[in-house]
Formats: C-alpha cells, sequence, structure tokens
C-alpha cells in the first residue's frame, strides 16, 4: 500500500475502453510465428469478457463504483466501518486510502488536543491534523476542525466546517450547525433564521426533526469526540 | 419541454424545471445544445424513469417548506431509496452522470447507512463483490495503519 503512488491510481481506475496493452497487437509479423498468437489469443479474450462484464454486470457491481462516489458514502464513516469497506476488494482499498490516512490525522490532531499520548496540548497543531483529515474528506475530522475554530472563537470558520459535514450527512455536523446556528441567531427569530438557513443546505429536509433533537440533547450533540 | 433519450432507446418528455436539478444537462441547455433530444448512453429506462420520478417530485423544492410540504417530500426521500442494492447502484451511477447534487447526498446516504456497523464479510455479500485481495495484500493494509485494527468486531448479519 505505501508504494501506491498517484499514477498507480489512474492505471487502476476503470474506464471505458480499457487501455490497450500496447503489445502484440503492435507488433510486426506477430502473427506468423505461432508463438506470437497466444498472446494475440488471450488479449482479444479479455478484451472480449470485459465487454461482456460490462453488459451484464454493470448493474451490479459495486466494485466498480467511481473513487469520489465511493468517498462521498464513506465520508461519515467511524474507524471500524472504514476498516471493514476497506478490506472488502481491491478498488475500495486503493479508493478509500485517503479516508485512512483522514483518520490518522484525526487521531494525531486528537492527541494534540488532549495531550495524550506522550505529546504536549498544542491547539494549533490540533486544527492543522484536523484540517488535514478534513481535507481528506472525513467528515468527522471536519466535525472537530469545526470545533476547534468555534472554541478559539472562530466562529464563521467554525460554522462553515459544521456545514461541510452536515451537508454530507454527518449527525453531528448537522447538530452542532443546528446549535452554532441558533446561538448566533438568538432572539424570538432565532429558530426560523437557521430554518432557511438550513434549507440552503438542502441536503436535510427534516429540519424540524433535526432541530428537536438539538434542542432536546444539546449534550450530547457536542460529545462528537 | 426536454427530451432525454435512454440507452434502450426511449424517450422521455421532462419539464424544463425539473431536468435543471441535473448540473450536466443545465450547462448543455445554457449552452444551446439541447434543442433535440439528449442522449443518455449511461442510463437505461428504468433507471431514467426513477430519476426523473425523483426531478419531478423535487421540483419545488424551495416552496415546500412554504406549502409545508416537507414532511410529504421526506417521506417521498424515504420511500424513493428504499430500492435493491443492484437499483441503488444504477440511480447513483445515474446521479453522479447527470451531477444531480441532492439525489447523490440521498443515495449516497442510503448506502452508507446500510453499509455502517456491518463486517467485511457482510459487505461483500451484501454488495455481492468478490474478495480480489491476495492474504498478503490484506495484510499490507492492515500494516499499513495497525491501529486501525484495534476495537470492537462488527456486525455480521446480511439484511
Amino acid at each position: 500500500m505505501a508504494a501506491v503512488s498517484p499514477e498507480y491510481h489512474m492505471i487502476n481506475q476503470r474506464t471505458w475502453p480499457c487501455k490497450s496493452d500496447g503489445g502484440p497487437r503492435f507488433t510486426a509479423f506477430s502473427f506468423v510465428t505461432i508463438n506470437d498468437n497466444k498472446p494475440r489469443l488471450r488479449h482479444s479474450l479479455t478484451n472480449h469478457n470485459y465487454q461482456s462484464n460490462q453488459k451484464t454486470q454493470n448493474s451490479s457491481d459495486f466494485s466498480q463504483l467511481p473513487d469520489d462516489v465511493l468517498l462521498k458514502i464513506a465520508a461519515t464513516f467511524t474507524l471500524p466501518n472504514l476498516r471493514a469497506a476497506s478490506q472488502v476488494c481491491k478498488s475500495w482499498c486503493d479508493g478509500l486510502k485517503p479516508l485512512r490516512e483522514a483518520m490518522l490525522f484525526l487521531k494525531c490532531g486528537k492527541r494534540f488536543k488532549r495531550g495524550r499520548g506522550g505529546v504536549k496540548a498544542d491547539i494549533n497543531k490540533a486544527l492543522e491534523s484536523f484540517l488535514e483529515g478534513a481535507a481528506r474528506g472525513s467528515t468527522l475530522a471536519m466535525v472537530d476542525a469545526g470545533l476547534v475554530y468555534w472554541e478559539m472563537g472562530r466562529k464563521e470558520e467554525g460554522i462553515a466546517f459544521y456545514r461541510k459535514a452536515a451537508v454530507l450527512g454527518d449527525p453531528a455536523g448537522q447538530c452542532n450547525l443546528g446549535i452554532c446556528l441558533l446561538q448566533v441567531n438568538t432572539g424570538v427569530n432565532g429558530m426560523l433564521k437557521p430554518l432557511s438557513e438550513a434549507q440552503n443546505i438542502q441536503c436535510f429536509t427534516s429540519l424540524s426533526v433535526r432541530f428537536s433533537v438539538v434542542i432536546k440533547a444539546p449534550r450530547q450533540a457536542f460529545s462528537c469526540e | 419541454m426536454v427530451k432525454l433519450k435512454s440507452n434502450d432507446d426511449k424517450e422521455f418528455e421532462v419539464e424544463e424545471a425539473a431536468v435543471i436539478q441535473s448540473e450536466m444537462i443545465k450547462n448543455m441547455i445554457e449552452d444551446g445544445c439541447a434543442t433535440s433530444v439528449i442522449p443518455l448512453p449511461n442510463i437505461d429506462s428504468k433507471t431514467l424513469i426513477k430519476v426523473i420520478e425523483y426531478l419531478n417530485k423535487h421540483i419545488n423544492m424551495g416552496k415546500a417548506a412554504e406549502t409545508g410540504e416537507e414532511d410529504d417530500l421526506k417521506e417521498f426521500d424515504e420511500q424513493f431509496v428504499n430500492m435493491g442494492w443492484e437499483e441503488l447502484f444504477d440511480v447513483i451511477m445515474a446521479a453522479n452522470y447527470l451531477n444531480i447534487h441532492e439525489l447523490m447526498e440521498l443515495c449516497c446516504q442510503s448506502a452508507a447507512d446500510r453499509l455502517k456497523n456491518k463486517s467485511v464479510r457482510a459487505v461483500r455479500e451484501m454488495l455481492k463483490i468478490t474478495n480480489d485481495l491476495t492474504e498478503e495484500e490484506e495484510q499490507e493494509i492492515i500494516n499499513d495503519a495497525p491501529w486501525a485494527f484495534e476495537g470492537p468486531e462488527i456486525d455480521d448479519t446480511v439484511n
């Protein structure tokens, strides 16, 4: 895994038509000798197989999911889920690599935040780690980055990260976003403004439900670490 | 009205207001490339019908909140993603191709919810994925991040 380069990644992404191996087909006089016939045959066979695969299996082959879709699905995964998904098959394993790295940054960030595991507590380093994790697409890291920003008083940036996580379907992100927006827009209209704001996100159509959850259990919502 | 053609040569008429939820088609219309039928070579008619059903329902997304139809829409979404894995895969691929942001979120969320807390074996079985990792490769994944393999085992059941 450690040796996987971006180029490898690109090659491994399945596309149609499949890449020519530049092999026997382009060799002059290849059909003259009997030996050369073998790879020729194999080449056309694999080609054919691929084609029939496309036709019969394209509707159900989840191992062919594009990496960006896979990352979107797994964005909210916690460690055990991510671990399981990574072991499913080769393309998932390769596709989920950024999220596994994000988990590492997340773990690192938590150490820095609390000063555990032999490191001194350093909120800036913690934030740095969380941002790295967030950049790799993990909503867990986004929520933690948002939390740090919020605690630092950089509320706008905090909200931006909660929003990012919320759009990707992270429940902690959605709750925290709701709470923050309620706090920012205090007053009688406090409820209305976040409602319309959150509608812009459009991913949650069940706002009334979410907000009642927020109000009932604000402490739980914040304990996302 | 915009005409869409699936890869099995069936044509569908969709209101422009509905179809522009697809970024791809929206761009085509803006660029003036959508004067006749838009062929969709990656989508079969069965999937396209599903997608159009979604687009038509979400046509007035912004207005839904004012008229109190939000719950209705939520219920529709829940019903909509209540489909088998194969169908879900088709819809995800179509949504990805057409670049329909919300449909993508909805389907990915549904897939994520179904996969959560499932073991490797269960995921493979549910999605009918054959394991193409060799033992060495599996070990390599573990060696790559050994700390990630601590912790409790998870649900092995398939449903």
